[in-house]
């Protein structure tokens, strides 16, 4: 392996590998957050 | 490296590794929904669809951890040798992924049952895209066409259309495959499948893999940190490469040149060391972690080969590596590290032949090591 691709994938790792856990980590804190708030005409329109 | 085309060029190996890989693959399938009944009270094609996928995860987690696992371990490399097979096969098990869950869910869509339909469904499917804020089947299925990609140009006639170094290059788009394949999973499975258990799995295989690869790089560039030694004679600036015993018959080292590549160290013959440049003209790969095998220095890569003294690969290749001069110096290893032009032919250091193990032990174990060979200078 030659220097240039050890140091790019030894760097490449120190960033995947941390975003990767932050990604689950925040997937994991957002878990149940809705989406969007229902669309206006719901709530104007009230129980029938 | 072949001269002739031939669809597969198979060979025991390869049947063993393929037959394992698919029995376990097929064994996996078939007990996932049996045990996973009492966990999930799914339908049987949400628990296969589950069963594809969670099989595709782990396999693409394991062929990941392959490259870092052979660097620290050789023992490894058998595994790595065949890591396209292994890849394809796991392409063919995403694939199942993605078909049990067009079939199960997008089969009715407004679009029509048809593939692109399905597809069209997917994409548009409102349950599908709210079940996190990101929209998790766009990462599949993204990562689901990188991984075609590759598969289609696993072939050698691709890494041959394309050049090794493009084919490398195209290949290592995997990681960024892999991101997206474990966003697919953290913004789908995880935010319907609460236990922590399952995010623990997931952490600890992202984790697990991104590791492995630090602690393979860590040791891989471990050797730059020594200092050079040099050694002025005839006016010209030796790189002292230690005791030329050192290296194993039949076996290559590293030399570390400031701020140049690696040069392989290869003792071959009956006691010849030579010097040729460390990168395989192939795809980079470390020749100095090489071993010689019919009398060439053969990259643990893929196997290509050249001839420890001219750096030239055996008739009928072409490939050709710069050589170094080196020469014997009171019982050291000495190399010129300017390079010489590709396939120049160098004179090796021949080293004295090992005593006998009953033989009498040297008068003075200071005593230099005897001069049997001169470098190219002479």
């Amino acid at each position: 392996m030659n220097r240039g691709q050890r140091t790019a994938h030894e760097r490449l790792w120190w960033v995947l590998g941390p975003a990767l856990l932050l990604a689950v980590l925040a997937s994991l804190l957002t878990r149940g957050v809705p989406d969007q708030a229902p669309p206006p005409a719901v709530l104007e329109e009230g129980p029938r | 490296m072949s001269v002739t085309y031939v669809p597969v060029q198979w060979n025991r190996p390869k049947v063993v590794y393929d037959a394992t890989l698919l029995a376990a693959v097929a064994l996996y399938l078939w007990l996932f929904p049996l045990v996973a009944r009492g966990v999930w009270p799914g339908t049987p094609q949400i628990l296969a669809m589950r069963a594809w996928g969670t099989c595709g995860f782990l396999m693409i987690t394991a062929i990941l951890t392959l490259g870092p696992l052979a660097r620290l371990d050789r023992r490894f490399l058998p595994l790595l040798y065949n890591r396209r097979h292994f890849g394809v096969i796991f392409f063919a098990v995403a694939l199942g992924h993605a078909k049990a869950v067009l079939d199960y869910y997008h089969r009715y869509g407004v679009f029509g049952d048809g593939w692109a339909g399905r597809l069209a469904s997917m994409l548009t499917n409102d349950t599908a895209f709210a079940g996190g804020v990101l929209p998790f089947p766009l990462f599949g299925l993204v990562a689901l066409a990188i991984f075609l990609v590759m598969a289609v140009t696993s072939h050698d006639f691709w890494q041959a259309f394309l050049g090794p170094r493009a084919w490398k290059t195209l290949h290592m788009a995997v990681y960024a495959a892999y991101a997206l394949v474990v966003l697919h999973v953290a913004w789908g499975a995880l935010r319907f499948e609460t236990h922590p258990g399952y995010a623990a799995f997931v952490a600890l295989a992202a984790g697990g893999v991104a590791a492995l690869h630090l602690v393979a790089a860590r040791r891989s560039n471990a050797p730059d940190a020594a200092a050079a030694r040099w050694v002025e004679l005839d006016g010209v600036r030796w790189l002292d490469a230690g005791d030329p015993r050192a290296i194993p018959p039949d076996r290559a080292r590293p030399l570390v040149v400031p701020g140049a590549e690696r040069i392989a160290l290869v003792r071959w013959g009956e006691g010849k060391v030579s010097a040729v440049h460390g990168v395989c003209a192939h795809q980079g790969g470390p020749l100095y972690e090489g071993k010689v095998i019919d009398g060439a220095l053969t990259c643990p890569w893929h196997h290509w080969t050249y001839r420890p003294g001219d750096g030239q690969s055996p008739p009928p290749f072409t490939e050709k590596l710069p050589t170094y001069r080196v020469r014997l110096h009171l019982g050291r290893l000495l190399v010129d590290p300017r390079p010489l032009p590709p396939g120049t032919p160098v004179t090796p250091v021949e080293l004295a032949p090992d005593p006998a193990p009953d033989a009498p032990a040297p008068p003075s174990p200071s005593r230099p090591l005897p001069i049997a060979g001169e470098g190219a200078r002479g």
